[in-house]
């Protein structure tokens, strides 16, 4: 297959197109999910294909196709050329790429336990497990446990000579009980809502989790949900578990620094950014405290790689340096219209799709202390984990999120657990109220296998390392 | 593409050959082309071609589900195999009542050759006439224009085989000035020959022109008309939530013990109909079984979920149809989505409205909150417009609702009688058919900078 790639690219190199690169992808997913002891899903999902992009007169076209026959490559190439050629009728500006030097290399990412090799019958049984223990109370009335395993085979190759091979591995899972009671309804989760935590890591990472060892307690507090208060709504102080925190640094964050989105190539769909070109360098995004990173090299992150998907090493950058908006995701194609160089941010789902920004570990880096220390330290609010609902507009601006759970803080110390908690700010407003970040010892990189952009719809896995944070006057509760 | 005959004879042969006491294998052949847009300039233009088999296969009641993009016959044994694998270890699905054997589904008129054979020169040549409409407006325009053929096929050891071959087109104008003004439109259907793109544009270019200055207003309580888009994207959130049975059996449904109740008003019937070519129809599921209409809400009244086969075994009734794809287990839902009309027309909404907010459409409505009293939150977007003693004077900033659907959806005044057709959000052929409303006192609580 490489070779039959590497003639498609002599072949558009000799037809003087400006640019192009061909992906052949191989992807296995394993999706199992068990619902109180039955199969929900058991499911063995496999896809092969390839992509070829060429850039032609300034304009890109793309085509792909699961035929991977030496005709069907030709055939593409030649159907990337002509969609390339279309693109071009409409509109002047022409697409120009940064520099980046070929590079010939293979990455795999370090894992010490193939989750394809590990038998099905000991994942079921930690499913099952799992199961048992959220059961244990009886109002709980649906106890779900699930895992999933990817091995993702790629191979790049471009008119500039590069050439890699690279086998990303990622596993992870969750479990979720849901307890009823009179009509209501209430789900507790573990370790994150929606499927769980996930990591480019070997099944390690799964037993890791000790889903089993945490059920029985997920269970019980799904049931204590039901007769928890309802969350006032105030203005408060406002702590953030870092499960909840890192969809927060996802949506109001990750999202608004994707540089095509700033361009508007976004703009029909999930909308722009309201960190416009001009804010880059001197708008204060956050408090002091608050620093942020793009680092796709961070060892098990889900959004860690070796090179993006358009052979751009994977590197950091700074996001937010002392609270000070410092740098954009990037792509060959929108930096250097603002006089820089890609930081390697391109991935694509799959062969089917082109590469677009997206993110790869965005960070917020560690502070000091832990999580018992800022609630100690705060005489009144409440601490507040694990989404349930999310909600931004289109410039990442208003959001608003739902979350599973929370306790009342007084004088330092957590009272009551308090149910349906809900908060929502302006995003700059939020991040310059954070007077407290837990430290190293708190701090976690937590996967998130669904972070959807685009048109066709694309599916990417992305990391956000947070520890517990704190921040001020935040509005609580939806307003009556 | 593959012939309809060369599909379903490979998916026979295939069976024969399945390791399992009972296999499914659901064929799923795609073209799909799409030409994306930003600032009136191609910045995307693809093309993907997938064939993609899903083998869900049963021993007993242990069942396993495997897929395969190669449609060859070692490939679709290997995946029977590996689902085989996989259910012979699996605990049981002790609700699974065997592969439906169904009659075949009804033929539906769902495939345009326009369509099919449209050309990147034809899509770029479309953007290029929206881009001189936006010109000659003073604005720019983005958006996406796909265009898509598929060839479905369905056949299990219970002797079901179906197949449908369909085309859908979608087009998204969003047209948007120098100070990032926006306005937007869009229309799907089956034939390429039914979208407008001057017509779509125009009314993108008029919304955006008519944005300008917008004035921020006080969240609040308002008097909204809501456009068909505006109703279908609530529509897709509540047939995420709602509309299922699996929902309505886990206690997840604002349906669940209140079938037979009132539940939103009057106007307001809701039904899933999978061969109205008014939408884009899928005539059976991916159990392949043939869709009924299902009618969820009649007249406000909680009518009852659409069904596959195992929902419809666990509550003693017949599937409706509507089950999804094996790999993902999600529960059936509706895909060919209707509210009825009304006999209002526009103005008439609009002559109603003392004080209130006309809505083109929401971004980012999330209907997880509380989903059984449907409460839901979302942002507008691409035009938000007051309206005062029944007549739009300005533009106004985005605001943030918080409301139950239930409630909202009580509180329809009127319904238009002119619908629009929308293509669904998350993807997939299907369609969402919905009316403009009009809805007194909808909840609005935070607003936003733009």
């Amino acid at each position: 297959m490489k070779e039959l790639l590497k003639e498609a690219m002599d072949a558009l190199r000799k037809k003087g197109v400006d640019y192009a690169d061909a992906r052949r992808v191989r992807t296995t997913t394993e999706l199992l999910v068990m619902k109180n002891g039955e199969m929900e899903t058991g499911s063995v999902t496999e896809s092969e294909g390839f992509g070829i992009r060429v850039l032609d007169g300034g304009a890109w076209g793309f085509s792909s196709s699961s035929d991977t026959s030496p005709s069907a490559v030709a055939e593409v190439a030649e159907q990337a050329l002509a969609i390339a050629k279309a693109s071009g009728r409409v509109g002047d500006s022409r697409v120009i790429l940064d520099g980046q030097e070929a590079v010939v290399d293979v990455y795999e990412n370090e894992v010490q336990e193939d989750p394809f090799s590990v038998p099905l019958t000991e994942k079921l049984n930690i499913l099952a497990r799992s199961c048992e223990g959220m059961s244990k109370a009886p109002e709980v009335r649906f106890a779900t446990a699930s895992m999933m395993s990817f091995r993702n085979d790629k191979l790049f190759v471009n008119t500039e000579g590069s050439d890699i091979e690279q086998t990303i591995i990622e596993t992870g899972g969750g479990i979720a009980a849901t307890a009823m009671e009179g009509g209501e309804r209430q789900t507790r989760s573990y370790p994150a809502s929606f499927r769980g935590d996930y990591a480019t890591s070997g099944f390690e990472f799964t037993r890791s989790l000790d889903l089993p060892g945490h059920a029985e307690k997920t269970g019980r507090e799904a049931v204590e949900l039901l007769r928890a208060d309802e969350c006032p709504s105030r203005n408060t102080t406002l702590i953030i578990g870092g499960t909840q925190l890192a969809l927060q640094v996802h949506e109001s964050c990750g999202h608004p620094i994707e540089l095509d989105r700033v361009f508007g190539t976004e703009a029909s769909y999930a909308g722009t950014s309201f960190l416009s070109i001009d804010k880059l360098g001197g708008f204060r995004y956050g408090s002091d405290i608050v620093n942020i990173v793009a680092d796709a090299t961070s060892p098990g992150g889900l959004g860690s790689f070796g090179y993006d998907d358009e052979g751009v090493p994977a590197q950091r950058t700074d996001i937010v340096r002392e609270g000070i908006f410092s740098g954009y995701l990037m792509s060959r194609e929108t930096a250097p219209r603002i006089g820089l160089r890609s930081n390697g941010t391109m991935r694509a789902d799959g062969w089917s799709r082109i590469p677009l920004v997206r993110m790869t570990n965005i960070s917020l880096l560690p502070g000091q202390g832990t999580l018992a220390d800022i609630i100690a330290d705060t005489e009144d609010g409440i601490f507040i984990d694990s989404n349930k609902s999310w909600s931004i507009d289109q410039q990442r601006l208003n959001f608003q999120f739902g979350c599973e759970i929370a306790w009342e803080i007084k004088n330092g110390r957590l009272g009551r657990m308090l149910k349906n908690p809900v908060y929502t700010g302006i995003t700059p407003e939020f991040w310059r109220s954070c007077d407290a970040i837990a430290g190293e010892e708190e701090w976690h990189i937590w996967g998130i296998p669904s972070c959807g952009k685009g048109e066709p719809g694309q599916t990417a896995h992305v990391g956000h390392g947070t520890s517990p944070a704190r921040f001020r006057g935040v509005e609580v509760g939806v307003k009556k | 593409m593959i012939t309809k005959d060369a599909l379903q004879a490979l998916l026979r042969e295939s069976l024969k050959n399945s390791p399992a006491d009972e296999t499914e294998l659901v064929g799923y052949v795609n073209s799909t082309s799409l030409t994306r847009f930003a600032k009136s300039v191609i910045h995307q233009n693809v093309r993907e071609d997938n064939s993609s088999i899903f083998a869900r296969v049963a021993v007993g009641k242990r069942l396993g589900v495997a897929s395969t993009n190669r449609l060859t016959p070692d490939a679709i044994r290997s995946a029977m195999e590996t689902a085989t694998s996989m259910a012979k270890e699996s605990p049981e699905q002790g609700d699974f009542p065997g592969l439906p054997k169904a009659e075949p589904a009804a033929e539906v008129a769902a495939f345009s050759n326009a369509t099919a054979s449209m050309t990147p020169d034809e899509r770029a040549d479309a953007v290029g006439r929206a881009a001189a409409v936006a010109a000659a407006g003073g604005v720019s325009v983005s958006g996406a224009y796909r265009v898509g053929k598929l060839s479905m096929a369905v056949a299990n050891t219970s002797g079901t085989e179906q197949h449908y071959d369909a085309t859908d087109a979608y087009l998204s104008v969003f047209a948007s000035d120098e100070d990032g003004i926006s306005g937007s439109a869009a229309d799907y259907a089956i034939d390429v020959g039914d979208i407008d793109t001057e017509a779509i544009t125009r009314i993108a270019v008029e919304k955006c022109r008519a944005a300008v200055d917008p004035v921020a207003v006080d969240a609040g309580n308002y008097d909204v008309i809501l456009e068909p888009r505006a109703t279908g994207e609530i529509m897709e959130w509540l047939n995420f939530t709602a509309f299922g049975a699996k929902q309505v059996q886990e206690g997840m449904s604002f349906m669940t013990d209140r079938i037979g109740e009132k539940v939103m008003g009057d106007l307001i019937t809701i039904y899933d109909d999978g061969t109205d070519t008014t939408g884009v129809p899928i005539p059976f599921d991916f159990e392949g079984v043939p869709k009924r209409k299902v009618t969820i809400i009649e007249n406000g009244v909680a009518r009852g979920p659409v069904y596959d086969s195992v929902t419809a075994a666990k509550d003693g009734v017949e599937s409706t149809g509507h089950g999804s794809l094996s790999v993902f287990r999600g529960g059936p839902g509706c895909s060919n989505l209707f509210v009825e009309g009304g006999d209002a027309e526009s103005d008439d909404l609009l002559a109603a409205v003392k004080r209130g907010l006309l809505i083109t459409r929401f971004h980012y409505i999330n209907g997880l909150l509380d989903t059984k009293k449907a409460l839901f939150t979302g942002m507008t977007r691409d035009g938000t417009f007051l309206i005062e003693d029944g007549k739009i004077t300005k533009a106004v900033k985005n605001l943030r609702f918080n409301d139950s659907m239930l409630r909202a959806y009580s509180n329809v005044e009127a319904v238009t009688k002119k619908r629009g057709v929308a293509g669904r959000n998350w993807g997939g052929i299907g369609s969402i058919t919905a009316p403009s409303v009009l809805i007194r006192d909808f909840k609005f609580t935070g607003t936003t900078e733009f």
